[in-house]
């Protein structure tokens, strides 16, 4: 068996965030498609509608945006818009993050390289937890 | 005995004519022009709103990020007459000094800025806990302070 990981780094953030699913549910089932667009990316909406129980998806992407947001210290707004981060899954199925222009200078602004992210959700909740690192 | 009348010399007389004439073409050169006109526009000009705006909150992009945040979190909020009021986290002051009254209507959620309210004013969550971007204020009667 192969395995790469990165080569250890800099921790230069460090974020988490938990969220019950029930409340991402109960806005999807009021404001479904007008929050997916301004929230998730085309492809989080691909990834999460082609499974069994997308709102649990959508509430570990939530949680994942909210804890790249805590690493930077800038929330959501003016640096990272919601759709500045889009979470995408490796060949091994490892949740990685895609960042939009505006998120990629905020990762260049703070010295950091590379944003890592491990996602998890039972039935009722979900968390994620965000790494920045240097790397090289 | 009366002067007879001068006669004035044919060059005198020509000199009098170019004169008139250059004056002449001064003041064409300086008639006002009419310029043609841009045709009237035929339709109204929309100014954008910003999604901000659209909902009542000020353009300020700190509060990119309230509309969703508000959705996800209004269950915890205690209504009141179909209102009410939150604190929003200030990224920058890092504290929760961003105020607003949140209105419930048909359409969906209406947002009105108001200073920071009463410090006796209470959070509905009593423990600090400012990991949430939102912090409710307690809107309805607190039972504890209530006399039978």
């Amino acid at each position: 068996m192969s395995l790469s990981l990165p080569p250890g780094g800099i921790l230069v953030g460090l974020g988490c965030d938990l969220i019950e699913v029930e409340r991402i549910r109960g806005v999807l089932d009021k404001h479904g498609d007008r929050f997916l667009k301004r929230v998730f990316t085309e492809e989080e909406q691909v990834y999460c509608n082609s499974l069994k129980y997308p709102h649990k998806h959508y509430a570990a992407r939530w949680a994942a945006k909210e804890a790249v947001s805590k690493c930077f210290t800038t929330g959501i707004g003016e640096h990272l818009h919601w759709t500045s981060v889009s979470v995408y899954h490796g060949s091994r199925k490892e949740p990685l993050v895609r960042l939009d222009e505006r998120a990629g200078d905020l990762l260049r602004t703070v010295g950091a390289t590379h944003v890592w992210v491990s996602l998890s959700h039972t039935d009722t909740h979900a968390m994620a937890v965000a790494a920045l690192l240097k790397h090289g | 005995m009366a002067d007879a009348p001068q006669q004035r010399s044919p060059l005198a007389r020509a000199g009098w004519l170019v004169g008139v004439f250059a004056l002449a073409w001064i003041g064409f050169l300086f008639l006002p022009m009419r310029r043609p006109q841009p045709p009237e526009s035929s339709f109204d000009v929309v100014v954008p709103t910003s999604k901000l705006r659209a909902v009542g909150l000020p353009d300020n992009p700190d509060l990119e990020g309230l509309p969703d945040f508000f959705e996800v979190w209004a269950s915890r909020a205690e209504w009141r007459d179909e209102r009410t009021e939150f604190a929003y986290w200030n990224p920058a002051a890092k504290d929760y000094s961003y105020t607003f009254e949140a209105t419930r209507t048909p359409e969906g959620y209406r947002f009105r800025p108001i200073p920071v309210p009463d410090p006796a004013k209470r959070f509905l969550d009593e423990v600090i806990d400012d990991d949430y971007p939102i912090r409710f204020y307690r809107t309805l009667p607190d039972p504890a302070s209530r006399r039978d």
